[in-house]
């Protein structure tokens, strides 16, 4: 295996709901590794802590507990000028593209701003070249730049939101369910010019997503969280063929099958998402798990490494 | 070379404003009226016939005061035998520039006050908030009078005070505006780009919650013209002989004055009104135009 580019440790994130003494526990203890070059997709359904746990890793948000490492470096205790330096080699791509760029500033503005950042010495006309190749990069043209995001489709600007994220020439983005937000015909273009991207920069992703096909296509690893835990993380292969624990196994099946084969029994989850404030005692997904044994009740289950290297968190035996 | 090829293309924001705004044709009608009003005082000295510190007399020896309209002074003249309608247009130049730096003065503290609260929360919040509420407590007129008489009544102390005692509306808009930007996913991407704190208010926050405080400051230019006209009238505004809307009413105080010789106040009262009037149509003009959520 490749050098670990992020490795987080325990991280737990708790948001005050304003009741003394009640928390959101949005992340809720996971610890994960990502290893240079590769995609760890991160999937799960709604309020299950996926952004959380992508804001956490970029420092967007402060961890309450556990730790968070980029390249070996701690991050929990740096500065704001600390930071500044690592920002340049973390970037994240966000999930509403009409939410993500500044309405009042054109292309050019928005593009131009990492270099005005990180690189004070730029002339007007070096940004203005940079800014040119990326635009190309993206598949846009050069006309686009003096546009305001308002003028462009919702692909268009996902594609400046890119470039954004791109312009500094990370090493790491988080992509905070970057397609979700666009039609289907535009979520291949903009995952293919990600892949592009990706090969040309040699960029890890954390891909968040909570399209399972879009995951199996793109990601070499997945993450499977519910309610602010890990409960599975392995190779793309390993946890769509094996689906080792109850809850991939449900969503992994609910995925719709175009051919009309049958594809084995559809899992029905009964209940709702517990509430992330008071969650259930033991393994958080024990009231809807079909298995469902005492001892899921009572204790938590650690993730458990199978012999392909996946991990499961269950009480169930795997192998 | 690539730059020139691509010109810089207009605001869509801007245009879009103006378009809307110029739907409003009571908004335009008190633009025109306050551009009327602020030639006027910019060419005060070519419009007025007469100095308006400077008594006219009849012939040689005889004051020539509370005169009604004649071919020599357009709105006769006041008590002293000083030409009116020179006094109002220079008064205008005094009430409008009053009105400008005051809440030139208060705009500024309420927002850089606003953002500070908004932006960092905490304790900063709770300090300015506070400050906001005592300041809200003071009963503005007589703290203005107090302070007036304390430290000489001046036209440049009245901006002063004004200006102090107004940027609560603004400051507590700017910090509710804040709160609603800051969330918004572009800061957080400037954020993560690694923008300093100051960058992102002023870059990306100050700009996106302009549209109010315009509103908010056309309001209060408004509010500022009536506080200083009540302050003159009063006599502890702007002090004779300077001429201002408010100080040229004292003559109304007068009941022959009042009853018998109108042109003495009647002008200089509809010139706050219409200022007034104006500036407030203005703002609801501007509130339309600059909403962006009437945006199709």
């Amino acid at each position: 295996m490749s050098e670990v580019l992020v490795d987080v440790k325990d991280v737990k994130k708790y948001f005050p709901t304003g009741e003394k003494g009640k928390y959101v526990k949005a992340v809720d203890g996971v610890s994960f590794q990502i290893y240079k070059g590769e995609t760890l997709g991160v999937v799960g359904e709604s309020g299950c802590g996926k952004s959380t746990t992508g804001r956490l890793v970029l420092k967007l948000l402060d961890v309450t507990e556990g730790t968070v490492s980029f390249k070996g470096q701690e991050l929990n205790g740096l500065s704001r000028k600390e930071m500044r330096g690592l920002r340049r080699e973390m970037q994240i791509i966000f999930q509403d593209p009409y939410a993500s760029l500044d309405p009042r500033k054109t292309v050019f503005q928005i593009l131009a701003e990492p270099f005005q950042i990180h690189n004070k010495e730029m002339s007007r006309e070096e940004i203005h070249e940079k800014v040119t190749s990326l635009i190309d990069h993206v598949g846009l043209r050069p006309e686009h730049i003096y546009r305001y995001p308002h003028e462009f489709s919702g692909g268009q600007r996902q594609r400046v939101g890119i470039a954004r994220a791109i312009a500094l020439n990370p090493e790491f983005v988080v992509c905070d369910e970057p397609v979700s937000a666009l039609d289907v015909s535009i979520q291949a273009q903009v995952i293919n010019l990600m892949a592009d991207l990706k090969k040309e920069f040699q960029l890890t992703y954390m891909f968040i997503s909570h399209d399972l096909r879009i995951i199996k296509h793109f990601c070499d690893r997945v993450m499977v969280m519910y309610l602010g835990n890990v409960v599975e993380i392995g190779e793309k292969t390993a946890i769509y063929e094996k689906r080792r624990h109850p809850y991939t196994k449900a969503l992994l099946s609910a995925i719709p099958n175009v051919k009309g084969t049958a594809q084995g029994e559809r899992i029905l989850l009964t209940g709702d998402i517990p509430s992330p404030v008071n969650p259930p005692s033991g393994c958080p997904f024990h009231p809807r798990c079909r298995y469902c044994m005492d001892i899921c009740k009572k204790e938590k289950p650690c993730l458990r490494t199978m012999a392909d290297g996946t991990q499961v968190a269950c009480h169930l035996d795997m192998e | 070379m690539a730059k020139t090829k691509f010109k810089q293309r207009q605001n869509p924001f801007k245009s879009d404003a103006w378009k809307r705004f110029r739907k409003n044709k009571l908004a335009l009608v008190g633009s025109a009226v306050i551009i009327i009003m602020v030639l006027a005082a910019i060419f005060a000295p070519i419009l007025s016939q007469n100095d308006p510190y400077i008594s006219l007399r009849d012939g040689t020896k005889i004051l020539k005061n509370m005169s009604p309209v004649d071919s020599h002074t357009i709105l006769g003249t006041d008590s002293l035998g000083r030409d009116e309608f020179s006094r109002l247009v220079y008064a205008a130049r005094v009430s409008m520039s009053v009105g400008l730096v005051a809440v030139g003065i208060s705009t500024i503290i309420g927002i850089v006050l606003g953002a500070i609260s908004g932006y960092f929360g905490g304790v900063a919040d709770m300090v300015i908030m506070r400050c906001v509420d005592v300041v809200n407590c003071f009963p503005v007129m007589f703290l203005i009078i107090i302070i007036a008489t304390i430290l000489k009544p001046s036209i440049y102390n009245i901006m002063i005070i004004m200006g102090l005692c107004n940027w609560t509306g603004t400051a507590r808009l700017v910090r509710g505006e804040i709160l609603r930007v800051r969330e918004m996913e572009y800061v957080h991407a400037a954020v993560s780009l690694g923008a300093s704190d100051f960058r992102i208010i002023f870059s990306h926050v100050i700009p996106n919650v302009m549209a109010p405080i315009i509103v908010e400051a056309t309001m209060q230019m408004a509010r500022a013209i009536l506080t200083e006209a009540s302050l003159s009238y009063l006599g502890v505004g702007v002090q004779l002989p300077t001429a201002s809307w408010g100080n040229m009413l004292i003559e109304a105080n007068n009941l022959a004055t009042l009853t018998g010789r109108p042109w003495q106040w009647v002008p200089a009262g509809a010139c706050i009104f219409l200022a007034v009037l104006s500036i407030n149509f203005i703002g609801d003009g501007l509130r339309d135009a600059l909403d962006a959520k009437q945006k199709k």
